[in-house]
This record gives C-alpha cells, sequence and structure tokens, in this order.
C-alpha cells in the first residue's frame, strides 16, 4: 500500500479529544493518518504551531474545538475562529490548497463526526498527494 | 541529558491487538534520552504501578511516558504512582494508543507507525514539562446562596448546621420562592406550605445564616474560596429594623396592586407582604403601585404605621461581601402566556396556567382554596388540563420534557375532584412520566379514584361558546376528534430558569445551555458543580425538577461547598498560565481575550508588565496564544511543547 | 515648503527650548541631497539641522521607543507615523502624554534609487503633487508620474495626514480608503503560481530582521522570531516560510500599512502584499471597515458571536 498522508490535528481536551476517545470507545474505523495533539483549548492553538506542521512535512492539519457556544472557556473557540479563518485563506493565499487545512466543531458526543471528519480529510489529501508547498521548491 | 522512561500498556488485547507493541518500545528506546522502555499487560494495575515506580527510582527518571487509554482514564492514577515513587506527577505524559489507535484502526503497521509517533511525541513533550506544585488557595470559610426558595435553603441550611456561616440573597422581599405559592405536594399531597414554613422559620432563626432579601447579586470578583460579591438592596421604602410587621400599612393601603406571587389570580397591596407566613415578615412598597410614588397625597402607611418605619427615601444600596463557595439556586419561570395563541392563554380568563391553578387551589389564596374559575367565579364542573404546553415543542424552542407537569397535573385533577366531586377532569397528555417513589401509583389513584379521563393527543385549539372553552383535541388511542366543553383550561406550561438566569450567569462567569439553564461540570459525575470551581447548582436553575430532588440536589451542593469550606486551603490545577516578566512588553493584549479576569498589569522595575493571578487562571491558554513574544507561557501546554509535539510527530 | 521646514525648526526649538522635552525626532540632510536621514535634535539650537522634503521617506515611528528613555518627545509626523504612534500606544509602548506630535501632511516620498534612474543622476530636490513628481537636478526639471518614482508604500497611502496632532505645520488632507487592488489581483493567479511567487520571494530573505526592526506593530520587548526554540535560524525554504507567516502573522490585525517594513527590506520582498492580505480579510469577513488604524481592541483580540464561518464551503 502506499504511505498514509501525514495530518496532524489539534483538538481541545473537552470537546473534540474527548469526541475523537468517543470514536474509540465506540470502535470507529479512520484512517490512521491522524495524531491528535491535546490542547487545552483550540483558542490555544497558536497558528504558529499550524505552519510548523506543514514545514516538517504535514500534509494536512486540522484544528477542532468545541462548537461556538460550547466552549469550556466561554470564548476560546470563537477566538480561534477568527484567528483561523484569516490563517485559513492565509494558506491559500501562499499557494496552500484549501483541503490541507481545516477547522472543524467537534463535541465529546460527536465520535461518529470525528471519525467522518478524519476520513473526509484523509480522502481529500490521499487525492491531492504529499504536500510539497510551504517546505519545498514548487 | 534527561532521563525518560516509556511505559508501552498492552491493555489485555485492546492495545496489543492492533500496535505491536514491543517494536513502539523498541522505536521508543532509540529516542535520545528514553533510557529506560517496557511493555506490560496492565500498567494501571498495582503490579503495572509499581513497575513504574520501580523503574522511576532504577533509573533515576526524570519524566515518564506511559503509552495506554485516554489521558481521560487514567493520566491521574499513573501521576499518583510517579508522585509516590519520587517523581514530580506533572512529569508523567500519557499517550493515547487506545482510544485514539489501537481502537480505531485494524491495520497493524500503519496503527504501530503512528503508535510510535504518538509515543515520540509525548517524550518531546515530558522533556519540556517542568516539575509543578499545586497552587494553595485559601478558602474564605463562609458560602453564598443565590435564591431563598427551597433549593437555596436546604443548601443553607445543611451548610450552616455543618458548622460554617451562609449568607441567603433574595430577590423577593421574602423567602419561600416556588414553593410557597403550591397548594399540595405529590404524591404524597402534603400541603406545601406546612412543611415549607418551619424551614423557613429554622433558616431565618439559624444563627449561622444571614438573609438578604429583596437584594440581588450584582457583581461577583475572585475565584474559589476568595470571592468577592457586590449585593445591591432594592429599596422596600420601609425600615425593616423598625418595623415589628404589625402589617397595618398593607392593611389599610388603598391602592391594590397585582402581586407576582398570585400569579394573576389575586391582587395584593401596594405596601405589604406576599403572602401570611411570610419571612421575613416585612413589607415592600412597590412603587409603581404606590399612589404616593404616582404622585397623589396618600400617605396612609406613613400614618399608620406605629412606629415610623415608612421611609419613601430609601434608595437602593449596596455590600460587599466576602465568601469562599457560591450555590445558585434561583429557580424557575413559567413559559408566558403570550407562546400560545391556540390555546386562547391570555385572551380568555378561564385559561389559566398550572401555577395559577394551584393559587385557586391554595387555602392562603385568593379564592380560600375555592376551586373557581376567574371569568365569573363559577365553580368549574368541568376542566381540561392540557400537558406539555410548550414542552416538547420544538416549533416553540423548547424539545425537552419539564418533567414536573405530568405529576402536578395528576395532582390537580386529584384535588379538584376531591374538591368538586361531581366534577370531571380530562387530561390531554403526550406520554405520563411517572418516573419516582410512588409517582406511577399516584397517578393510577388519579384515574381509578378521582376518576380523570386521560386523552392521549395534543389539543388543537379552545375557543369559547356559550360562556364555556371548547376544547377540540385528538385522541390518538382510538384515532379520534375529541370535543370537550370546559368551565376551566388549565394549561401545564413549560418550565423556563428564571428570568435574569443569563445575566447571574454572565456575572458568576458560568455557562448556561442553550435553553438558558445553567450548565453542570459532568452529566454523570459533577451534576452539582459548574465549570468555574467554587459554584455549584441547586434546583430547577439547572434543569426542571420536582421538590424532591431539588432538595436532594441542593444537599448534594451543600455538601460539595462544605467540602471547600472545611478545608482551610485548597490545591488548585498547576497548569496555568504564567507571564516571563523579561520577556513581556506589557502590551497586555492578554486581558482581552482571557475570560476570567485573571490578568493584571503589574509595575516591574518601572515598566508596566502583564501578572496572571493563578487562582483565577484556568489555563485555557487563549493568552498565550496571543502573546506574539512567547512571554505568556502556559504549564502543561508550552508553546515549545506543542511545537516539539508537532516536530515529533512529522519527522 | 520651505514655510514648513521654517516652522517645524521653530516648534522643535520651542520644544527643546522649554525645557520639558529631551528630544525632536525629523530628518536631517543626508550626504547626498536625495536620502536624508532620520535625526533626533537633543537641544533647541540644533533645530536647525531639520529639514522636510520628498525625500524623507523613512518611518520616524519606531524611533520614539528609543527617544522617550531620555524624556518627552516631540516628532514630525505624517500619516503613516502617525498611525505608527497610534499602534505603540495601544499596544501600551509609548505614553501619549510623553509626545508632541508635529503634524504635517504628506503627498508622498520619492525612492532616491527610482529618481536616481530616471535621471540619471543623483536629484537635488523634488516636488510631489498630487499628478506628478518632478525631480530637479542642477538646471534640470523632469515631471513624471507618481507611480514611476514614489515609494510603494507611499502609491497606496490612504492616510496623507496623522489622525493625532499637537500642532500641525499646513492643512490635513482628507483620509482615503484602501482598495487592496494588488491583493486582489494576486488572489485572482492560480494556487501553483501564487505558491511559486511566494517561494521564490521567500527564498531570498536574508533574515536580516529589518522589516521587524523598523514596524511599528513589532516593538515587543523581546521577540519571538529571535528565540531559536520558536523559530530556527535556518534558512531552508521551510523555515523562510515559517519565519514570514509568523512575521505577518504576528502583525495581522495590527498593521498599521505604513510599508515601512517593504520599504526597510534590502531584498525588495513585497512583505505589504502579506501584511494586506490580512487587513483585506480583516475587513471583509470581520466588517472593520479600515483595519489599519488602531483601535481599542485589535480585531483577532475580540469576537463576535455571529462571526462568519467562510471557510465553510470553501474546501468542498
Amino acid at each position: 500500500m502506499t504511505a498514509q498522508p501525514k495530518l496532524v490535528g489539534f483538538a481541545c481536551r473537552w470537546c473534540s479529544y474527548a469526541g475523537a476517545d468517543l470514536a474509540g470507545t465506540s470502535r470507529l474505523e479512520y484512517p490512521a493518518s491522524v495524531h491528535l495533539i491535546r490542547v487545552p483549548c483550540s483558542g490555544r492553538v497558536d497558528p504558529t504551531f499550524v505552519i510548523r506542521a506543514f514545514q516538517r512535512g504535514a500534509d494536512g492539519v486540522l484544528v477542532a474545538g468545541c462548537h461556538p457556544g460550547d466552549c469550556h472557556y466561554a470564548s476560546g473557540n470563537l477566538f480561534a475562529r477568527r484567528r483561523f479563518a484569516l490563517v485559513k485563506r492565509f494558506l491559500e493565499y501562499l499557494g496552500l490548497e484549501p483541503e490541507r487545512f481545516r477547522l472543524e466543531w467537534i463535541s465529546a458526543a460527536e465520535g461518529r463526526r470525528f471519525a467522518e471528519v478524519i476520513r473526509e480529510m484523509t480522502a481529500d489529501l490521499e487525492r491531492l498527494g504529499p504536500n510539497r508547498k510551504l517546505r519545498e521548491d514548487p | 541529558m534527561p532521563r525518560i522512561g516509556a511505559f508501552i500498556c498492552h491493555c489485555g488485547l485492546n492495545i496489543t491487538a492492533t500496535v505491536d507493541v514491543e517494536r513502539v518500545a523498541a522505536r521508543a528506546r532509540a529516542i535520545p534520552g528514553v533510557v529506560h522502555a517496557e511493555t506490560y499487560k496492565y500498567f494501571c494495575s498495582q503490579p503495572g504501578q509499581e513497575k513504574i515506580a520501580e523503574a522511576i527510582r532504577s533509573s533515576r527518571l526524570d519524566g515518564v511516558v506511559v503509552a495506554a487509554c485516554s489521558p481521560s482514564m487514567h493520566e491521574a492514577t499513573f501521576r499518583e504512582a510517579a508522585a509516590l515513587a519520587g517523581l514530580n506527577p506533572y512529569l508523567v505524559q500519557i499517550a493515547n494508543l487506545r482510544e485514539q489507535c489501537s481502537w480505531v484502526h485494524s491495520h497493524r503497521e500503519t496503527a504501530t507507525v503512528k503508535a510510535a509517533a504518538l509515543v515520540a511525541a509525548m517524550v518531546a513533550k515530558v522533556r519540556r514539562d517542568q516539575p509543578l506544585e499545586p497552587i494553595r488557595l485559601s478558602v474564605y470559610p463562609r458560602a453564598l446562596v443565590i435564591g431563598g426558595g427551597v433549593a437555596g435553603m436546604q443548601a443553607a441550611w445543611d451548610i450552616a448546621e455543618a458548622g460554617h456561616s451562609v449568607l441567603v440573597v433574595e430577590r423577593e422581599p421574602n423567602l419561600g420562592g416556588r414553593m410557597a405559592q403550591l397548594s399540595e405536594t405529590f404524591p404524597t399531597l402534603d400541603c406545601a406550605s406546612c412543611i415549607l414554613t418551619p424551614r423557613t422559620a429554622e433558616v431565618a432563626r439559624h444563627p449561622r445564616i444571614e438573609l438578604l432579601t429583596w437584594s440581588e447579586v450584582r457583581e461577583v470578583s475572585g475565584y474559589v474560596g476568595n470571592f468577592s460579591v457586590k449585593i445591591a438592596r432594592r429599596p422596600a421604602f420601609v425600615d425593616w429594623d423598625r418595623c415589628i410587621g404589625c402589617m397595618l400599612c398593607q392593611e389599610k393601603c388603598p391602592a391594590p396592586a397585582p402581586i407576582a406571587f398570585e400569579h394573576g389570580m389575586g391582587m395584593g397591596k401596594a405596601i405589604g407582604v406576599s403572602f401570611p407566613q411570610a419571612v421575613p415578615n416585612r413589607p415592600v412598597i412597590r412603587r409603581e403601585y404606590c399612589r404616593r410614588f404616582q404622585g397623589r397625597k396618600c400617605q396612609v402607611c406613613a400614618k399608620v404605621c406605629p412606629v415610623g418605619a415608612v421611609d419613601f427615601e430609601q434608595a437602593e444600596s449596596f455590600r460587599e461581601e466576602k465568601v469562599g463557595a457560591i450555590v445558585v439556586a434561583t429557580g424557575f419561570d413559567v413559559m408566558p402566556a403570550a407562546q400560545f395563541g391556540e390555546y386562547g392563554y391570555g385572551e380568555y380568563p378561564d385559561v389559566i396556567d398550572s401555577l395559577a391553578f394551584e393559587r385557586l387551589n391554595s387555602s392562603s389564596g385568593p379564592t380560600g382554596g375555592v376551586i373557581r374559575r376567574p371569568s365569573d367565579g363559577k365553580i368549574p364542573r368541568e376542566v381540561v388540563f392540557i400537558q406539555c404546553a410548550g414542552s416538547r415543542d420544538p416549533d416553540r424552542g423548547k424539545p425537552y420534557c419539564s418533567k414536573i407537569c405530568c405529576m402536578y397535573t395528576a395532582k390537580h385533577a386529584f384535588l379538584y375532584r376531591q374538591k368538586v366531586p361531581d366534577g370531571q377532569a380530562y387530561v390531554f397528555y403526550m406520554d405520563i412520566r411517572a418516573g419516582g417513589k410512588g409517582y406511577e401509583e399516584f397517578v393510577q389513584r388519579t384515574v381509578d379514584q378521582a376518576g380523570a379521563m386521560y386523552l392521549r393527543g395534543r389539543v388543537a385549539r379552545v375557543y369559547p361558546e356559550d360562556g364555556r372553552l371548547l376544547v377540540e383535541g385528538v385522541d390518538t388511542l382510538s384515532g379520534t376528534t375529541v370535543e370537550v366543553a370546559a368551565d376551566l383550561v388549565v394549561l401545564a406550561t413549560a418550565v423556563l430558569p428564571r428570568e435574569g438566569a443569563r445575566d447571574l450567569a454572565r456575572t458568576l462567569k458560568i455557562a448556561v445551555d442553550e435553553h438558558g439553564f445553567y450548565s453542570e461540570a459532568h452529566p454523570k459525575l459533577r451534576p452539582v458543580e459548574t465549570m468555574t470551581r467554587g459554584i455549584f447548582l441547586a434546583g430547577a436553575a439547572q434543569a426542571p425538577r420536582d421538590v424532591a430532588e431539588t432538595v436532594a440536589q441542593a444537599s448534594a451542593a451543600a455538601a460539595k461547598a462544605l467540602g471547600l469550606l472545611t478545608r482551610g486551603e485548597l490545591a488548585a490545577d498547576p497548569l496555568v498560565a504564567q507571564v516571563d516578566e523579561a520577556r513581556c512588553s506589557g502590551c497586555l493584549v492578554c486581558r482581552h481575550v482571557c475570560p476570567y479576569q485573571a490578568i493584571e498589569p503589574r509595575d516591574v522595575a518601572a515598566r508596566k508588565v502583564a501578572s496572571v493571578n493563578p487562582g483565577l487562571c484556568q489555563g485555557c491558554g487563549a493568552c498565550a496564544a496571543i502573546c506574539r513574544s512567547g512571554a505568556m507561557g502556559l504549564h502543561g501546554f508550552s508553546g515549545k511543547q506543542v511545537l516539539a509535539e508537532v516536530e515529533a510527530i512529522c519527522l | 515648503m520651505t514655510d514648513r521646514q521654517a516652522a517645524l525648526r521653530d516648534i522643535a526649538a520651542g520644544l527643546l527650548g522649554g525645557g520639558q522635552f529631551a528630544t525632536f525626532i525629523g530628518f536631517r540632510a543626508g550626504l547626498d541631497p536625495s536620502r536624508p536621514v532620520p535625526h533626533f535634535v537633543r537641544d533647541a539650537s540644533g533645530a536647525g539641522a531639520l529639514v522636510i522634503n520628498p525625500f524623507c521617506g523613512a518611518g520616524l515611528a519606531r524611533h520614539v521607543l528609543e527617544a522617550l528613555e531620555d524624556g518627552p518627545v516631540g516628532i514630525l509626523t505624517r500619516g503613516c507615523d502617525g498611525l505608527g504612534l497610534e499602534r505603540l500606544i495601544a499596544d501600551g509602548r509609548v505614553a501619549r502624554e510623553r509626545l508632541h506630535i508635529v503634524a504635517v501632511a504628506c503627498r508622498g516620498a520619492v525612492d532616491p534609487a527610482r529618481a536616481r534612474a530616471i535621471l540619471g543622476r543623483i536629484p537635488e530636490r523634488a516636488e510631489v503633487d498630487a499628478q506628478a513628481v518632478t525631480l530637479i537636478a542642477g538646471e534640470e526639471r523632469r515631471s513624471v508620474p507618481r507611480d514611476s518614482c514614489l515609494l510603494s508604500r507611499c502609491l497606496n497611502c490612504v492616510d496623507p495626514s496623522p489622525r493625532l496632532a499637537d500642532s500641525w505645520l499646513d492643512e490635513p488632507l482628507p483620509a482615503g480608503v484602501r482598495d487592496f487592488k494588488a491583493v486582489s489581483h494576486m488572489e485572482q493567479q492560480p494556487p501553483e503560481a501564487r505558491y511559486a511567487f511566494w517561494a521564490r520571494q521567500f527564498r531570498r530573505c536574508i533574515r536580516c530582521y529589518a522589516c521587524r526592526n523598523v514596524c511599528p506593530a513589532c516593538s515587543c520587548r523581546s521577540c519571538s522570531l529571535d528565540d531559536p526554540e520558536l523559530q530556527e535560524r535556518a534558512t531552508s525554504l521551510a523555515d523562510q516560510f515559517g519565519f514570514q507567516f509568523t512575521r505577518a502573522y504576528h502583525v495581522a490585525g495590527r498593521c498599521v500599512a505604513c510599508g515601512e517594513c517593504q520599504r526597510a527590506c534590502p531584498m525588495s520582498i513585497p512583505l505589504s502584499l502579506l501584511n494586506e492580505k490580512f487587513l483585506k480579510d480583516i475587513r471583509d469577513s470581520f466588517g472593520i471597515a479600515d483595519p489599519h488604524r488602531p483601535s481599542a481592541v485589535e480585531p483577532l483580540a475580540c469576537y463576535r458571536p455571529d462571526d462568519p464561518e467562510s471557510w465553510r464551503g470553501d474546501a468542498r
């Protein structure tokens, strides 16, 4: 088989990381492309973390947090939404394909959704092939 | 060079079935700084923990990675085990090989490669961990209870009985809340005031309970153990210290006033108490109904008062109080009339809600407990009760069950039949939900003994005809349209959070759900706690519930509050933000994003820097993410740690 | 022109002579008449060295940080300098009451290199108006279009006059509206072309940090770009992307669009094209009309509950 894409995910511990755990306890199979990094809140995610992942070879990056209105810390995901709405457009401006970076809201109850997002994103990344942008000459 | 140990758990077959743990251990061993790696069947077991402890001692480890189940399962377990072996517990990280690897992947090779990467990421992270000590916070040994209904009173009583002082703040002039408005309680049919009045008196008398009624919490600052609360007392226009509670003022007052307590069924006076057993037994002037405040000459109350307690000049007053814990027990409202056009509620006087029926049925109510319909005072011969008026109705935005309506409607039907032996009660319902001790039996009694006719279906409309109300509905069991001519229609309207609950949530910085009920920290395991440490929930403010559940929850909230108050000091998680003052430029952009007002400017060597109050900080990291210089850090999730994780994963 | 210069010298002398102000920041003539240099005047007698002419190109705002260490500062301030000062004030780096802002309306500064190329020799004087630039050397006067020889940052300028002022050398000119034409043009290129463009640009970066050092929005006491654990010093293309992204992101919502970074870049990397992308998206996504003009709370330190999720539909 061909090598799997490498997908780095930043997941807030209260919602999305717990949602991923729920996918696990529910035994929902999804591709092993994703590697989650546990953060307290999507509002903790500094865009430099995202760019670093691309610099070092990630084929895609996911930032996942609680649904707006459900943030454990009330507002962290709302700051994240603003920040990554800009960052996403900026990465595309630099030439990155839109599918390579996603911001998603996944609650602790949405194990199924977590698995779906990973499946979808992995399929997109497989279709695009390995990412060379932001790290190698065109 | 760090000395890190990696412990790869089989979790029986849970991990090994998909992941080659020996290969993961071998890969871990190859990481610079990893001096020990082993696998074991169950590291969470006693012998497993012993193995970790042994390795910490013999290999002089200064960092531990346990690759096992989700950190939400056993992070605490392994941190404690490490601490027992002499390693700072914050030098332990968990790689999630079960929930996020072996259970969700089936291809052994890719799962093993991913598992190794997850371990490498945690090794990279733990290398950058610092030993941390829990933050010690002092606890001010006094509780604040917001709300003086049955929930608030129970919580206050339990805390006071355990030896701590309590401040109760109630928005209304008197204690009692919703329960004081009720006639009887289901399923035992105890008279509500007979059980509530003694409790109210006990609370009022208690040497460790202080009451502040006709008052509201306006501002809350501080944190667990050290809250500072600003309370506003509305002007009563009566000096309560002078007042002797004779209520001559109320008796003589010429201005009728609709008082909330009677829920539209009866009138009170512009000055007075809501009900005769009110505690404290002190009157207030409702200025919107008082003739003097409307610019007329009347001063009857002031003239008749034997002690000169009436004070038309009284103004709102404020006080600051310090408390260590807060119980929020602000109760519920019911859905307002305007929402029910099809039932003619608000249009036809004989369509009332259940709370109004309670007042009609109450012996201390406006009709002296004789059930008379509002329009003409006639005793209704046929009464239709409509359940789920607004509840379980996504169209009206309330998909939830209000939980108490099935039972109180059965109670109403039962009591009605007792008072009107030749009367007939009809109940339109969707389902009967009678879970609870003696509840189902009570509903059966209502059917069997009180002859209530239960019709499963929704009511389409209610309209007047010949002085009666025609109720058109569908009986879904027989599939037929039913039409009942009724003298009185009673709606079991949906339970809503109290008006102002959202504002209070903002003041307290606690979360509410989509319907405005306060959110508990965990629906199963932390049902009376909020996400803000030191603030607890009791009663229907959190979700619709009946008296028995409310009291039980209030005692649970009291127990949680006592858990804080009985300790003079408490330990807080040290995974909070901290400022590198040498690097901080003092731009304080961090203050804007902090949801807890935990960041204040501080002067250091003639310049301003940000300073984090670790008692207030909850460790969300919004400040760390927005700080451009890297001066704001977050223990356990520092920028350098996350970047190191990224690098390890991408390697 | 000379009226303004005389007035400037008078005000500077007055401020420094009054004893309250320790420094006045302006320009003095350079060895090359087309390259005046930023200048700190320390006492009233030195005010005569101050010049003001269309070759005054450098941004002055950042210099107040150094000057304020000696006491309150007077500063010659064009629109771009004014926004820079606003940024420094909003960032808590400068106290407004310690500044005396001498405002001047600016019609654009001449790029000395381009002017020299046009004229074939170093211009001695220049005149700039709304239509054209006249370059003068000896007897020669040459009128050329503005976009042929102004600094690129001046071509897109919509803030000829500062919003903050304590004294005025002339009448303020009205502010305009940014059009982000260059960003829109870049957005319309195919992704592969955009990537090739940026990779080519970033490859050239020599990591001199001039872009940061002149930026009024980059005034942190300690910069994360200097911390090797946060930003590697390596100049692989990957690290160049990391560096450029981080620099641009750190001024997102904070950039005052003064263009000083691009002017200072010795490799002529079009840094404004990065900064302006963020500004444009902030305007379009969050409804902030002029995001380059500092506000009480910067756009990324606040939110609206109904901020658009513009990426929905983008990806698929």
